[in-house]
């Protein structure tokens, strides 16, 4: 499904704060997550990817750290900050309430099959 | 960037892969460091991407996919640009928008000093002509004394150099040098030979003495500024004073008595045919020789018996000098001087109406000597910067030349006691940096307007002598007092010292007399002469005293440090 741009941008840092909130990951690793563990439902561009990393490390939400892999090449993992985890824990409650807004909305049309 | 580092990360990559990426990086236009991360990071993706296709033609395809969800490359680098500024630590940020702050900075001020150093000055006023119709007297050409001086200066024939070096031209002032008959022969037959040679050029002097005004029409050099106006005739004029003065000299020697005093008159008259409105210098001359003509005389009367009625006589001559008033110093000419310098030195129009240029600063500077120029045209151009607009620097300037105006009139006591409305160097003192032309241009005529004072108090002082003189051959005694002397008619009023706007001082001293002004220290100190390092201090100091004594002449071998020719 494709979701409208927009849409997606609202809550693209906070899926990527809820990935690296369970375990540091690069990049390519993150996109992976994002698409599996949403069902292939969610799908971060790649071009959108790596500017969304480099903003919240700019707000110190996330934290990036090259590290050496086994193929000698290096690589760059994200980890949550603790202000990541805070911001996570406050945009997720607010996602609660919308989720439970629009479902009153539309009747329950909204709720998972 | 690191070629060898770029090349490293994207070796291995599909040909369209490795374009992208480097596409990307190129656009970003960021720190190299930076850039060099991101291209890690973005190979890295590719790799990881490309990891589980077997062939070159699936990894191939797989990049070209892959690109179009990257998305267009311009457009990714300049989200990577933004997102990578903003990880930047604030210090980092602080330092940057400084550096690019200065440096915008010092850019507009580079350009800002070429505009400004590329100024040129627009001449519109004729200053020149403005200055010749103020001092051009309304009255009949055929009075004009200048013909006659102009035909005196051509006739003149300069001193020799023998006669230059001796002590008794030098020195004629001294009063060791004022009896023709105690120089050396030597002295005697060169200055002889130097009044005869100009027998001729004292005739027009003289003639031209007796015009009421004298009106000389002021030229300057082709793009020269009003400052520098020629003045030709000055020194020939003080030098034509000299030779009166020496001729006088030699009468008395030969027992012509009426013919010195003739000669002195002479000197005096051409003097004041030189006060008025002309350029300060013309009448700093005229006051000059003003003052040597009354010196000479009152030496003369100091050493020679002279009738009651000779005595009357010189009086009434004397008085007709200055028949119309006796002129103060008359500075207004100075302001078109200032003006047209600035007319030549800033620009006309813009912001504040004009701005200071400091090449021009540099050539007006370099012309008048004044302690910079052209050699230091960054100091000119540092003026130049903080200096105030053509607009707000002559009004500043009026302002200050107004009250000067009014200065000038009043007598030195009015100004010690208070009166005077300004001192421009106390004017100046807040904004000597933002009006340096006037600082530097303002004339100082403070000394100058005072000069005008002594030399009337010196003329009045005259006067009243050969009154008093008068009066004793007359009566056998002299007045209890100069009031007695206008009482009785012997002269219209009472002379007046400047520096305490009072009659000048006068005591019967057993059979003679004194009469003084009490002097630049504005004090009484009972007539007494200040003598500094063997010459008199004719009108004292503030500092050691003394009073200027018209009589009795000092006849000491001293000089007499007052402004003579």
């Amino acid at each position: 499904m494709k979701f409208e741009s927009q849409l997606l941008k609202g809550v693209a840092p906070v899926v990527v704060l809820e990935i690296l909130s369970r375990g540091q990951m690069y990049g390519y690793e993150l996109s992976q997550a994002i698409e599996e563990r949403s069902g292939d439902i969610l799908s971060l561009g790649k071009g959108t990817l790596y500017p969304l990393l480099y903003n919240l490390e700019a707000k110190k939400l996330v934290e990036g750290k090259w590290e050496d892999t086994d193929s000698g090449r290096k690589r760059r993992y994200y980890s949550i900050t603790s202000r990541g985890k805070g911001q996570l824990a406050e945009q997720k409650a607010q996602l609660k309430e919308l989720h439970t807004g629009l479902n009153l909305i539309f009747s329950g049309a909204l709720a998972p099959a | 960037m690191a070629k060898g580092h770029k090349q490293t990360d994207l070796q291995g990559l599909p040909a369209c892969a490795a374009e992208f990426i480097k596409r990307v990086i190129e656009k970003m236009r960021y720190r190299r460091k930076v850039r060099e991360d991101v291209q890690t990071e973005l190979a890295g993706h590719f790799e990881d991407e490309l990891k589980g296709c077997s062939s070159g033609e699936e990894r191939e395809q797989k990049a070209r996919q892959l690109i179009i969800h990257f998305g267009d490359a311009k457009l990714l680098a300049v989200l990577l640009r933004r997102a990578k500024k903003r990880c930047r630590p604030v210090w980092r940020t602080v330092v940057v928008r400084t550096f690019q702050t200065v440096g915008v900075l010092i850019l507009c001020f580079i350009l800002y000093t070429i505009w400004f150093i590329s100024g040129k000055p627009t001449v519109r006023v004729d200053y020149l002509a403005q200055f010749n119709q103020m001092s051009r007297p309304q009255v009949s050409d055929k009075d004009n004394a200048w013909p006659y001086y102009e035909k005196a200066l051509e006739l003149f024939v300069k001193p020799g150099e023998e006669l230059q070096q001796m002590p008794a031209y030098m020195n004629w002032k001294e009063s060791g040098y004022r009896k023709f008959a105690t120089l050396t022969d030597e002295e005697k037959q060169a200055i002889e030979k130097w009044v005869r040679q100009n027998e001729a050029s004292w005739q027009k002097f003289a003639a031209a003495s007796l015009r009421p005004y004298c009106h000389r029409q002021y030229t300057i050099e082709e793009g020269n500024i009003l400052l520098a106006i020629g003045l030709p005739h000055i020194a020939t004029l003080r030098d034509l004073g000299k030779v009166g003065v020496w001729r006088s000299r030699i009468k008395m020697e030969q027992g012509e008595t009426a013919g010195a005093l003739d000669d002195c008159l002479t000197i005096a008259r051409a003097g004041s045919n030189w006060q008025g409105r002309r350029t300060i210098v013309e009448q700093l001359v005229g006051l000059a020789m003003v003052n040597a003509g009354h010196d000479e005389i009152l030496n003369i009367v100091s050493t020679k018996d002279i009738s009651a009625a000779d005595m009357k006589k010189l009086q009434q001559q004397l008085s007709q000098i200055y028949q119309t008033g006796y002129p103060l110093m008359d500075i207004e000419g100075e302001r078109l001087l200032f003006w047209d310098i600035v007319q030549h030195t800033f620009t006309d129009g813009g912001l504040g109406g004009g701005h200071l240029i400091p090449s021009r600063l540099a050539f007006v500077a370099d012309a008048f000597d004044i302690g910079f120029g052209s050699k230091e045209l960054i100091l000119c151009t540092a003026i130049g910067l903080v200096h105030a607009g053509r607009n707000n620097t002559i009004a500043k300037f009026n302002e200050i030349f107004d009250k000067q105006i009014e200065t000038a009139k009043m007598t030195p006591y009015e100004r010690h006691a208070g009166k005077a409305l300004h001192d421009e160097k106390i004017f100046l003192a807040s904004s000597k940096y933002r009006y340096s032309l006037i600082d530097i241009f303002m004339p100082a005529l403070d000394r100058a307007c005072e000069y005008a004072y002594k030399v009337r108090a010196l003329h009045e002082a005259t006067e009243t002598i050969l009154a008093l003189r008068r009066w004793q051959l007359e009566k056998g005694q002299y007045p209890m007092s100069l009031s007695e002397l206008v009482a009785a008619g012997y002269m219209e009023k009472v002379p007046m010292d400047p520096y305490s706007d009072n009659a000048l001082v006068y005591r019967k001293v057993d059979d003679d007399f004194t009469i003084y002004s009490i002097g630049e220290n504005f004090t009484d100190d009972g007539g007494k002469v200040l003598i500094k390092g063997g010459e008199i201090t004719r009108w004292g100091d503030n500092e050691d005293g003394g009073d200027c004594v018209f009589w009795p002449v000092p006849k000491s071998q001293v000089k007499v440090s007052s402004g003579g020719l």
